[in-house]
């Protein structure tokens, strides 16, 4: 017996609806005025003739309506008329058994499952000759038709799912090849498989035009309340005394729903765990801190109570890693005091302590550019040294800046030429627009606002140390663009450093010098965690930290690296160094989705056969594929609507009053 | 004539029939070229001079004598006829469209206070008689002073009530009214068929002079009902729910032809019906009495 199954049946409760057009008839029943009139006897013999017809209109509209709003509710819902697994021809039948082994197949109950359906079929079709297909994104098992029928009962029993992110083509490429043999009266194939939609795109299956039945067998529990972890960013800081480390964990929640879960972090032997609310189909970022964490990889799990997860846990790298390569770009020759600043910037970005990220400092002049590989470079320090850039050169930074680097300008006395440099070549948008106070020291400014908002400032939230008091003699009156983020502001409204986002990468602009004579910022406590902070700004792999997603081809970019020799393909999400790169091997993909692909367009794409019918006319009982009816009901309602329309708008006759 | 006082508007909020009807028949007669209740009976009330056309039997050839003047002696006119007024006061006669209106009830009472104050002041006996299913109010003829208070003061306690049983009561009237006379029967007669023609057409062959004065509110006339309304049968409380747009084209029509069978009966029968309106004045009526009283002489 045929079932009708919905695709999206939350909609259902919209059934609810109909109760309106009910309500309002009895409320327009129940409303009617009541008039004691000296005698009804004439309103009777004209009632007798027309307001039953009315009565009788009203319940049909009535009906009509419940019925409009009934068949919209079931075109939300998708409904699909699901077939039964056949009873076979036992005597001339050929069966492939096809297994999903993708990722998200992982359910405790997944052999139960496999080998509860694969004996329904065997003992149902006890004659039939099996072939066995199991595929993750590659065929991962595969057994032709003359294998017996208990080796594929054993094999059945060993399969597991694997770490990998479903996709299905090759394998569904090769079932042709399995029924090249002719003079076969019954072809089937049994998927089993929850048709995630990610591995079931319906543009990555092949179009394979078999003349075979098809049959999905879907895993009784499918996770609906999945979440998975995107990624986890960690920040090691100390206050009062003691070393912290401040992770941010980003994730998905595959739910309709919101749902309470618990966020656990774990580094070495300290744990610490935190109530986190999931909104139902967002990404959501949670902050964890922890105490004097004693390792350097850590550990990020979103659990709950009872639903086993897939990518609920993320492996991360606490600390630095290698050491961040930065230049900071002076030209000498114009100005020999410019050495005094850059020495303020190199020992701000030297300081070494436990848990702080090393760099590499280069001091090169505005010539390195074509020596220098500037993919390398996490973060560019220009000190008014622009000048001498052609338009060549200013391109090459900017797909430095594109390709997610940092550049940071401090001003000077060539300012005016510098940010015009910027501006004209598209680097940047802020406008020059005069300077503001003296290097005599007699007036000074100081920051006044700040966007705590901005993650450049984060570690200002809770503590601002002099951010506020240092103070700043002479600076440039920038003019930012409304793309512009401003991080800290003068009292004078003027800004004091202001991001420009271009592409992946960031501009950073400081109004004054590092020259002790245009202000006391080198020498503030502020300068050294906001230089190195904004070096740090922006995650990518220049960070030194190599992210690799399993299911995903990393052995291309391993190669690419010079690196594919030394790493065997993992399937275990973790952490680990390779060649003194830290590696972080984690599942993020979009596998947890448990939103399936209807079973209709497989089948459309898999199998000549239209949903509904059977080659096989012998066995009428053998229908089996999944019928959507999503347009006969749009059909029934368009005309359900021109019935409503006619009937809505009928006018009865009356009859004309001889005089 | 004074018609702001006949405006059913003006009178609607007073209760007391003796001064309603004192004051609209006295501002209606004021209006009157002609005296109608001064005539040529037996006691002397005063003299005038002799226009062309009096009789000359009237000259008082006395004064001629003394001053060569030719002067006409008027006496009260003085008729023996008896006024019958009957009120129907079943429930139907309760509707008022509207509240700015007067029930049914209240503008019958004020027609039968009015008649019973004109034919007092003529000299003529009325009698008054109300009715539902029973005979709820009978007095009898008369000509005294206090008749037209006794009949205000039975008027202000009636109140509608009751299913009207109009056979049966007008044929025990019948026979009360035993001497011949006017009968002036107030109701809606919507209750009109057959048998009520019979009832009616005895008054006639028993010699009566019958006015019928239909009353009717505007809203039986027009059915200006609008969405959906739930009737109830005032006296019977039968309850009906339509839509009145699409009834009142089929109610008029049925409406109509009743009103054209009352009226074709009264024609054949030489009834006089008048029909009238809550909404209207009172003039019509009025006038429409006197002309008939005066038929009558």
């Amino acid at each position: 017996m045929d079932k009708i199954s919905f695709l999206s049946p939350f909609f259902l409760s919209g059934l609810g609806l109909v109760l309106v057009p009910i309500i309002l008839h009895f409320i327009n029943r129940k409303i009617s005025k009541k008039i004691v009139f000296p005698t009804i006897r004439f309103i009777h013999q004209a009632q007798q003739i027309k307001s039953g017809k009315k009565q009788i209109r009203d319940k049909f509209l009535l009906l009509i309506r419940i019925l409009i709003l009934t068949l919209i509710v079931l075109i939300f819902s998708k409904p699909i008329i699901l077939g039964k697994i056949p009873i076979a021809d036992t005597t001339d039948t050929k069966i492939v058994l096809f297994i999903d082994l993708s990722v998200s197949m992982h359910t405790n109950s997944f052999n139960e499952y496999l080998k509860k359906g694969a004996d329904e079929i065997f003992s149902a079709n006890p004659d039939a000759s099996y072939a066995l297909l199991a595929s993750s994104n590659k065929i991962e098992e595969s057994l032709p038709f003359e294998t017996k029928h208990e080796k594929i009962r054993d094999k059945i029993d060993l399969l597991k799912p694997t770490l990998l992110a479903g996709n299905h083509h090759d394998a569904l490429s090769t079932l042709p090849s399995f029924f090249d043999s002719e003079g076969i009266s019954k072809k089937i194939v049994y998927i089993f498989s929850d048709l995630q939609h990610y591995d079931w795109n319906h543009s990555r299956l092949p179009s394979l035009n078999l003349n075979t039945e098809i049959v999905v067998v879907k895993p009784e529990h499918i996770n609906t309340t999945n979440v998975t972890i995107r990624n986890a960013v960690s920040e090691l800081y100390v206050k009062d005394s003691v070393k912290k480390l401040r992770a941010t964990i980003e994730t998905h929640f595959f739910s309709v729903a919101s749902a309470s879960a618990k966020l656990k972090l774990t580094v070495g032997t300290k744990s610490v765990v935190k109530n986190i609310e999931l909104r139902g189909g967002y990404n959501d970022k949670f902050i964890i801190d922890l105490d004097d964490p004693d390792s350097d990889t850590g550990m990020a799990e979103v659990l709950f109570d009872d639903d086993l997860q897939v990518d609920n846990t993320f492996f991360f790298w606490v600390g630095s890693g290698i050491p961040l390569k930065v230049a900071i770009v002076v030209d000498y020759r114009d100005e020999p005091a410019k050495k005094t600043e850059s020495f303020f910037l190199i020992n701000a970005l030297s300081v070494t302590l436990p848990g702080m990220t090393k760099f590499d400092i280069r001091l090169v002049d505005p010539d390195f550019i074509w020596d220098q590989n500037l993919s390398e470079l996490q973060g560019i320090f220009f000190l008014d040294s622009l000048t001498t850039y052609t338009e060549s050169e200013l391109e090459m930074l900017f797909s430095y800046l594109s390709e997610g680097g940092n550049v940071i300008y401090f001003s000077g006395k060539k300012s005016a030429q510098n940010i015009a440099k910027l501006f004209n070549s598209k680097l940047g948008q802020t406008r020059f627009n005069g300077f503001k106070g003296e290097i005599n020291q007699l007036r000074s400014f100081t920051v006044d606002a700040l966007d705590l908002d901005a993650p450049v400032l984060s570690i200002f939230r809770e503590e601002k140390g002099d951010l506020n008091y240092f103070p700043i003699y002479k600076y440039s009156k920038f003019v930012p663009h409304k793309n512009s983020k401003t991080l800290l502001t003068f009292s004078t409204h003027d800004p004091f450093l202001i991001q420009e986002s271009i592409s992946k990468g960031s501009l950073f602009m400081f109004a004054t010098s590092l020259s002790p004579q245009w202000s006391e910022f080198p020498t503030s406590m502020t300068f050294l965690p906001l230089t190195r902070h904004i070096v740090n700004y922006g995650q990518s792999e220049n960070r030194g930290i190599l992210t690799l997603t399993i299911g995903e081809d990393y052995a291309q970019k391993l190669n690419k690296m010079g690196l594919a020799d030394e790493f065997q393909i993992k399937d275990e999400p973790g952490v680990f160094t390779l060649k003194n790169i830290p590696v972080e091997l984690n599942i993020n993909r979009m596998e947890s989705d448990f939103t399936t692909t209807q079973e209709y367009k497989i089948l459309s794409r898999l199998s000549s056969l239209k949903p509904g019918t059977s080659k096989a006319n012998t066995h009428p009982e053998s229908l089996n594929v999944t019928t959507s009816f999503e347009s006969l009901l749009a059909a029934l309602l368009i005309l359900i609507f021109l019935l409503e329309l006619i009937f809505a708008n009928y006018k009865f006759k009356t009859n004309q009053i001889t005089p | 004539m004074n018609e702001h006082l006949l405006d059913p508007k003006i009178i609607a909020n007073i209760d007391n029939y003796s001064l309603l009807a004192r004051t609209i028949v006295e501002g209606f007669i004021a209006g009157l070229h002609r005296s109608l209740y001064q005539g040529f009976g037996s006691e002397f009330v005063h003299y005038r001079n002799y226009s062309p056309g009096d009789d000359i039997k009237y000259i008082d050839w006395k004064v001629y004598a003394r001053s060569n003047k030719f002067q006409m002696k008027v006496y009260e006119e003085e008729t023996n006829t008896n006024c019958y007024i009957i009120l129907d006061t079943s429930a139907s006669m309760a509707y008022s469209g509207s509240k700015d209106r007067i029930t049914k009830l209240h503008y019958a009472k004020i027609i039968c206070a009015c008649f019973a104050y004109l034919i007092n002041r003529q000299g003529d006996n009325v009698g008054f008689y109300a009715y539902n299913d029973t005979l709820r109010t009978c007095i009898k003829p008369g000509h005294r002073s206090g008749q037209v208070h006794s009949i205000c003061s039975q008027l202000e306690r009636l109140d509608p009530i009751g299913k009207g049983d109009h056979n049966t009561i007008l044929r025990k009237l019948g026979e009360l009214c035993n001497r011949r006379g006017i009968i002036v029967l107030v109701s809606d007669f919507l209750d009109f068929n057959e048998e009520l023609a019979k009832t009616i057409r005895y008054f006639k062959f028993a010699h009566h002079d019958c006015i019928l004065i239909q009353v009717l509110d505007d809203d039986e006339v027009n059915f200006p009902f609008q969405s959906n309304v739930r009737f109830i049968d005032s006296e019977s409380n039968d309850e009906l729910t339509t839509y009145p747009e699409l009834v009142r084209q089929k109610y008029l029509h049925s409406f109509k032809k009743f009103m054209s069978n009352f009226e074709s009966f009264c024609w054949k029968n030489d009834i006089d019906v008048e029909q009238i309106a809550t909404s209207s004045s009172l003039v019509n009526i009025l006038a429409a009495f006197l002309h008939r009283r005066e038929l009558y002489r």
